[in-house]
């Protein structure tokens, strides 16, 4: 049973960030303005992070749905998911008027506590799937 | 769970990696033409100079005599919950939604004023480009608009946009 749930939360939680990740790197220049949106980065960091952050999504996604590293693939999402949390958290209390960019435009919108109680959700499976999987 | 966080750290420094080595080769480009590949650097702000902005005085004056037409760059709501009075709001975020209503006001030749709110606040500055894109010729920016203009005590409205 808790094998069926695992390789669901793996197909679910890995295809997310794939799909998150091929719209940004589809779009670095408008992931760039998202995140400077944020106004939380020091901005000589925003297109470093706009070039490599996707790909790290994607290779933590690819690898989580192949189930190949499959705990490190979680864990690396798991650090992602708090990372955005730290972000929407700081850009909700500021009230800041920002579009997510968790999945360009494919989520219009401003930002808002859905994006929050989204992220908390995938927080939640990839720390079990850190914790509660055999390789 | 060592093994585990290495493997974690190197799934993340070998998927950068593939994305450095893709970013310095990719040559496509998006439905603007522009390039997909990105600098390292990020680019400077846009400075604003002395021809980009207006100052409260004078957007007063042209308030007061009706000779400019005045744009909220924000969000619907924070419009809604005071602006600038006879202000219409274009929210850049939302340009080709509201754009259609708000150009019946707005002549290429006249006075157009922009603000936001906020001495950060880019979207007046973004939507001047735009408007200027568009061939508006005398399109100005009111830094910190919303702000500066309720300190001074001048008229504002509630509601949504006209």
């Amino acid at each position: 049973m808790i094998r069926l749930v695992n390789f669901v939360l793996r197909l679910v939680l890995g295809g997310l960030f794939v799909l998150a990740a091929v719209i940004k790197i589809m779009d670095p220049a408008a992931f760039a303005v998202d995140i400077q949106n944020y106004r939380f980065l020091p901005r000589a960091m925003v297109h470093p992070v706009a070039i490599l952050l996707p790909w790290v999504e994607l290779g933590a996604g690819v690898l989580l749905v192949l189930g190949v590293w499959r705990r490190a693939a979680a864990l690396v999402i798991a650090v992602l998911c708090v990372a955005f949390l730290v972000a929407i958290s700081q850009a909700l209390a500021r009230g800041l008027d920002v579009h997510c960019g968790c999945f360009g435009t494919l989520a219009a919108g401003r930002i808002g506590w859905r994006n929050l109680a989204l992220d908390l959700v995938l927080l939640g499976m990839a720390v079990w799937l850190t914790r509660w999987q055999r390789e | 769970m060592r093994r585990v966080i290495l493997q974690a750290i190197i799934i993340t420094l070998a998927s950068m990696a593939v994305g450095a080595v893709v970013n310095a080769i990719r040559s496509d480009v998006d439905a603007k033409g522009n390039p997909r590949r990105l600098s390292w650097v990020t680019p400077p702000p846009p400075e604003l100079g002395p021809a980009d902005l207006v100052g409260l005085e004078e957007a007063q004056q042209l308030w007061a005599e009706s000779r400019a037409v005045f744009l909220d760059a924000r969000q619907p709501e924070d419009f809604a919950a005071g602006h600038i009075a006879n202000a219409h709001n274009l929210p850049v975020d939302r340009f080709a939604e509201f754009y259609p209503e708000v150009a019946a006001w707005l002549t290429p030749d006249g006075h157009i004023i922009v603000y936001c709110d906020g001495e950060q606040c880019e979207l007046s500055h973004r939507l001047m480009t735009q408007l200027r894109e568009l061939g508006y010729r005398h399109v100005r920016v009111l830094h910190n608009g919303w702000t500066v203009w309720r300190r001074a005590g001048l008229p504002t409205a509630t509601g949504a946009g006209r």
